[in-house]
């Protein structure tokens, strides 16, 4: 009864977008007002169904996916409504037009469903496309064979001290947003109105209709108004473990960086730490390792952070571990206490889910010290609190 | 109901175009167009099947039309292209452009009032701007989104043509204090208490550019379509090529044995293919750099015609090639 209702019911339930009804029936609209001719084969359907119903080039290689997988049931689908709009067409040509026009139309409509490829024809089409695209593009080959180099260089690391020099020696390809478990805009927009502080303050622009209205009252320009702007400033601080297995995290860092970077007005600090127990490594502890400065000590005062910083730790606390450290818990404690000392607004992310630790160092730290996941349940959770 | 474009590639030809000058008449409610002399020169266009499509659909809908793609893939000549195929030489007598900066407002492309004209004027001790200060319409300027509302096009079957360029340019704001616009055509002026509405039946086409340096909110995206252009095919680059060639020989007044002819044409083609499909350029050449690419060739065969081996050399030649195409050292 509805054409297509299934197709564009499958893409909002497994593709996650926010598709409304309206989009549904802006496409059935178009589609039967387009044009005769204006769909020949396949590729243009998905190309038109993307008009209407891909939102965001991220989603679109999920988009053609979704679409191969379920391809023979929409052929099916497109034949039926193409045939039934060609019998329709043909029925009202019959009863306006004279039949030498009907019969030339009816040649047309039948040339439009003949140029939907059969289904062999479309496997081979496929296949044959897979191969061009991989010619044309090995990015996607080249981000498993990085997947690859990331484990071999781990393991080539081990021991290695140096964090920052591991971490800026090799590539990610796989932090495509879409993969992330957040969204960066939805995340940015609603930590802006939580992190700013918002002061009303004399702005650079002269307020003219109020000198206006003065002058209109007293025919003389008594005082030069400024208008008065919102200036809002907020000052976020991105901790973030890179350590260990923390490493395999930092697509997630990045998108997380890239998240407070875009909140309006916030000045983003973004330092790396190594979140280790003291002992041998105990001189790295609270030592942040800045993307932009030289080292600096967590405990020296050459910070300027006060009770209106906004902190967020990225780190594992040990989850992957899979054992309980002592050492690390007090560690942590301390670590937590001194930033709880200058603001209150300090929030743990963790980006293991709960379900997949067992009794941990960060099992047993959630008990003293809450944590957020990295997904937009967890992180509603946290704008909650916060 | 707007008149479609015909469902296959369309080539629109490039034209010397009127230029128009644009005041609105408060008291008439009407926009005045006014040829002011001058033309401006317009490049013709390829459209491939499913731009075409896209740009149909923003007309039966009524929606603006989202297009993105990488830097010149030719998204913002699109719209003055359409204008062509539906207003000819008068194009610019309904085509609207609005170039959205980083401090751009939304409010300035509906209207933006000069109060410090005002200000100016109404210390002014003459009668005549003394009168003019007690009208506030005379301080107000209308924005490409408000003439482009209030355009008359007298034919309802062609429309007018609203750009709105690089939106991921303006705040994080920007696109949200759009959504009364687009969706309903119409904005207040404050003002004047008055609100400027496009006509249900003559609702401007409108295109809006992105290069993706921004998420944009689903909010905005719910009221738009979407086209992503993809990089050409070797025909729609030949058929750019031709008519840039053409364009550009018409420019240097070449003699025909000067001109480039479509099977060397063809190789630069096959050339910019190869060199666009290679995976490490930090950003692919796109379809306007092959234009500039092809400007420099055309250029140095200007003064005599070149064998089939000499023209290889050139195209080989990497200074060229990194100046146009590359980019990188």
């Amino acid at each position: 009864m509805y054409p297509f209702w299934n197709l564009y019911q499958k893409l909002k339930s497994e593709m996650d977008t926010s598709l409304s009804i309206d989009d549904y029936f802006l496409f059935l609209k178009s589609f039967n007002q387009m044009p005769e001719a204006s769909i020949k084969d396949f590729d243009q359907f998905i190309s038109f169904c993307k008009i209407f119903w891909l939102k965001n080039s991220k989603h679109d290689y999920a988009f053609e996916t979704l679409f191969k997988v379920y391809k023979k049931q929409m052929l099916k689908e497109l034949e039926k409504i193409i045939a039934a709009k060609l019998i329709e067409r043909t029925e009202k040509l019959n009863v306006n037009e004279e039949t030498k026009l009907a019969a030339q139309t009816g040649s047309e409509n039948d040339k439009s469903i003949e140029s939907l490829p059969d289904s062999q024809t479309l496997a081979e089409r496929e296949q044959a496309d897979r191969d061009r695209q991989l010619l044309q593009n090995p990015a996607k080959d080249k981000a498993d064979i990085s997947d690859i180099q990331l484990l071999i260089q781990d393991s080539n690391n081990k021991g290695n001290e140096d964090i920052t020099n591991f971490t800026f020696n090799h590539f990610f390809f796989m932090g495509d947003d879409f993969i992330m478990p957040f969204d960066k805009r939805y995340v940015a927009q609603r930590l802006r109105r939580l992190v700013e502080t918002k002061e009303k303050v004399a702005g650079d622009r002269i307020n003219i209709p109020e000198i206006l209205r003065d002058f209109s009252r007293d025919q003389y320009i008594s005082e030069v108004h400024m208008l008065q702007e919102d200036f809002s400033n907020s000052k976020v601080v991105l901790l973030s473990d890179r350590m260990g297995s923390m490493l395999a995290y930092e697509h997630i860092e990045k998108h997380l960086s890239e998240t407070f970077g875009i909140i309006p007005g916030a000045q983003l600090e973004y330092y790396f730490f190594a979140n280790l127990p003291p002992g041998s490594k105990d001189n790295q502890h609270y030592l942040l390792s800045s993307a932009l400065e030289m080292n600096k000590n967590i405990n020296s005062r050459d910070h300027k952070w006060d009770r209106n910083t906004w902190f967020f730790i990225l780190s594992d606390a040990g989850a992957h571990s899979g054992t309980v450290s002592g050492g690390r818990i007090k560690a942590t404690i301390k670590f937590w206490n001194y930033l709880r000392n200058i603001s209150f607004n300090v929030f743990w992310l963790n980006p293991v889910p709960n379900e997949f630790m067992n009794d941990c160092t960060a099992k047993r730290l959630q008990m003293m010290i809450p944590m957020y996941g990295l997904e937009e349940k967890e992180l509603k959770k946290l704008f909650r609190t916060a | 109901m707007y008149k479609l474009l015909k469902p296959n590639k369309q080539t629109i030809k490039g034209d010397e175009l009127h230029d128009y000058d644009h005041k609105f008449n408060f008291e008439l409610n009407t926009l005045i167009s006014k040829k002011n002399g001058a033309t401006k020169r317009m490049s013709s266009y390829v459209l491939g099947e499913n731009l075409v499509n896209a740009i149909n659909a923003a007309l039966i809908t009524g929606r603006p039309l989202l297009l993105k793609g990488e830097p010149g893939c030719g998204k913002t000549k699109v719209a003055l292209a359409i204008a062509k195929y539906f207003h000819g030489k008068n194009a610019y007598k309904h085509y609207f452009e609005w170039h959205v900066k980083s401090k751009s407002k939304a409010k300035e492309g509906g209207y933006t009032y000069d109060h410090v004209r005002r200000l100016r004027d109404a210390t002014m001790k003459d009668e005549d701007t003394k009168a003019k200060v007690q009208d506030s319409t005379n301080y107000i300027e209308m924005g490409p989104m408000g003439m482009a509302f209030i355009s008359d096009t007298v034919n309802e079957s062609k429309p007018s043509i609203l750009l709105i360029d690089e939106i991921d340019k303006g705040d994080i704001d920007f696109p949200n204090d759009l959504l009364l616009e687009l969706d309903e055509m119409r904005f207040k002026i404050d003002e004047l208490d008055k609100y400027i509405a496009a006509d249900k039946n003559k609702k401007p086409l409108v295109f809006i550019t992105s290069n993706d340096e921004r998420d944009l909110p689903p909010a905005f995206l719910r009221r738009c379509l979407y086209y992503f252009i993809p990089a050409h095919q070797e025909d729609i680059l030949l058929k750019i090529a031709n008519f840039k060639n053409e364009e550009l020989s018409e420019d240097l007044k070449l003699k025909t044995t000067q001109i480039l002819g479509t099977d060397k044409l063809q190789i630069l083609i096959q050339e910019f293919i190869k060199e666009r499909d290679q995976v490490n350029h930090s950003k692919k050449p796109s379809t306007s750099e092959m234009v500039d690419w092809l400007k420099l060739i055309v250029y140095k065969t200007k003064d005599a015609p070149l064998s089939d081996e000499e023209f290889a050399k050139l195209l080989a030649e990497e200074a060229t090639k990194a100046i146009t195409l590359i980019k990188e050292s």
